[in-house]
């Protein structure tokens, strides 16, 4: 994925420009989703608190009250987090909290959230499986580091790092597919999705 | 490793053409194994970057000093959240639109609409639309042009129509209804033809000043990314920014001159001090600043990379320009069409 640097990012929100809202979703989603998961909420929270913490940015943008003293992500992350906090502590307050969870979300909550840790374990048992080089150089590309920039920092040619960042990411896939558990829970999925639109 | 893995490899990091991409997602939806294997390298992806970003988020010793401000603008938000309807608008538009299932068409939809809102090109139209609607309600007999012009485009489209098998389209507007629509779009399509020649005319040629001229604008410093400046040196950075935002450059060079006595290292320092030797006319200082200002760690590089184009262009150095401009059009962001824009006046 190409990378917009944080003074870009700055701009285009200042400018409106939809793209870059689009580039922030893809990018940064995973690790609001990830988050919300981890502390109990669902998909859908996540998506909330990630349109509420734009949102809020977006304001600080125009009215020029931001100034960027960290990584655009961690400021992003710490609002999210934030805001998803304050969600948790009102939804505790509420006091027909247990009630209102007892009811038919709850069941699909459940599942989301189970299905979300299987297929977190997966990966990380598919991943241990590499070579240490290849784990190595996926790390680092998933740090937004560019094959260029791993090649300097391993000591590795430009031309390994990407024809090896290939491969690995093939094994991984291919690891993933053959997988019992990842390919139980697909099938599970495929056929919910059948009963749903037959 | 798969067949499809470096297909997949190189959809995912924009190195397909857009035709390429068109038809990678056309088979993503025919071919069940390629779907599968994306469907797979993407989640994995996904989880893989969202647990590297929350662990480097974590380690972030900014983020306990950022917390107390980030709760004051929490309560801020909280109190007055009626203004923010507008942004919750654009925000919701803007993921709704990635939502769509052409993922590449929505881009292209998305990209439409920025130019128009850009340019302002909706006040543009509607002027147009509503003289030619004055036009044809005052039973005012078309001139020579507008029939030779209607004759053009009707006949063009007709026969576009025929040989993309699309007639039943034609003759689902013949209603009357349908008859104003065609009239509408046909005479819209002519303006947007006839302005496109005007534009053509207008466009004057390449020459790398005019296209200085035309493209140069003040960085707008209205959120200033500070994270690599000395603690120390903040007050005096923040004047000094200050002083280029509001066009005192002469003082605003004098500052960022001090800074970088001080603080040699500093890329945010050195890309300021570019910008505004620019604005005092000393392109050749501003040259050497924004070089070393578009190394890969520094926060501005993209930026420096724009203003270090435009600063070979202001001295005719078009093969350098040429360089900038190729890397800022290959990459997403701010710059990209930008830096196409002039790479095919360049080229």
């Amino acid at each position: 994925m190409k990378e917009y640097t944080d003074s870009e990012i700055l701009q285009c929100l200042k400018k409106r420009q939809s793209g870059v809202v689009r580039y922030l979703f893809n990018r940064y989603m995973p690790m609001i989703r990830l988050m919300v998961t981890q502390m109990g909420g669902t998909v859908e929270d996540a998506k909330d608190v990630f349109q509420d913490g734009l949102i809020i940015m977006l304001e600080k943008i125009d009215n020029s009250e931001l100034v960027l003293r960290c990584k655009f992500k961690t400021f992003l992350y710490s609002i999210c987090e934030n805001l998803w906090k304050a969600v948790l502590a009102k939804r505790k307050a509420a006091d027909n909290y247990m009630h209102r969870r007892i009811d038919t979300d709850s069941i699909k909550d459940f599942t989301e959230v189970y299905d979300n840790e299987l297929y977190q374990n997966i990966f990380e048992d598919v991943y241990e499986t590499l070579d240490p080089v290849s784990q190595q150089i996926l790390k680092l590309y998933w740090q937004d580091y560019s094959p260029k920039e791993i090649a300097v920092k391993l000591g590795y040619t430009y031309g390994y790092v990407r024809k090896k960042k290939c491969e690995s990411q093939g094994e991984l896939i291919e690891k993933l597919l053959k997988h019992p558990q990842y390919k139980l829970i697909r099938k599970t999925e495929e056929a919910i999705k059948n009963v749903v639109y037959d | 490793m798969t067949d499809n893995i470096k297909y997949i490899i190189d959809y995912s990091e924009g190195r397909l053409r857009r035709r390429e991409q068109r038809k990678f997602e056309k088979e993503l939806r025919m071919d069940e194994k390629l779907f599968q294997e994306n469907m797979a390298f993407n989640q994995f992806n996904k989880y893989m970057r969202a647990k590297s970003d929350l662990e480097d988020v974590r380690n972030d010793t900014a983020l306990d000093e950022i917390e107390p401000h980030i709760k004051e603008i929490l309560s801020d938000y909280n109190t007055k959240q009626e203004k923010s309807r507008k942004n919750r608008n654009f925000i919701k538009d803007s993921l709704d639109e990635s939502s769509g299932s052409d993922s590449s068409l929505a881009e292209e939809i998305a990209q439409i609409k920025d130019e128009i809102n850009e340019h302002e090109v909706d006040q543009i139209s509607e002027k147009w639309v509503n003289e030619w609607n004055e036009r044809k309600h005052s039973d005012e007999i078309p001139d020579e042009d507008t029939r030779e012009i209607k004759d053009y485009i009707t006949e063009s489209l007709e026969h576009e129509f025929k040989y993309s098998g699309k007639e039943t389209e034609i003759k689902r507007l013949s209603s009357r209804k349908g008859v104003h629509i065609i009239r509408i779009s046909l005479l819209a399509s002519a303006a947007i033809i006839a302005s496109l020649f005007v534009l053509k005319v207008l466009i004057p040629p390449n020459n790398t000043e005019r296209l200085y001229n035309r493209f140069y604008e003040p960085m707008s410093a209205f959120s200033p990314v500070t994270r690599n400046i000395n603690a120390d040196l903040m007050p005096q950075f923040t004047e000094a920014v200050t002083m280029y935002k509001y066009g005192e450059y002469q003082a605003a060079a004098s500052g960022f001159s001090d800074l970088i006595r001080q603080d040699p290292s500093s890329t945010v320092i050195q890309f300021f001090a570019g910008l505004t030797q620019m604005e005092v006319g000393n392109y050749s200082r501003a040259s050497g600043l924004l070089s070393t200002a578009t190394d890969l760690s520094s926060d501005y590089r993209k930026d420096a990379q724009w203003y270090l184009g435009l600063s070979f262009l202001k001295t005719g150095e078009k093969a350098k320009a040429i360089s900038c401009f190729e890397a800022l059009a290959e990459s997403e962001g701010f710059y990209q069409k930008k830096a196409g824009d002039i790479l095919r006046r360049l080229k």
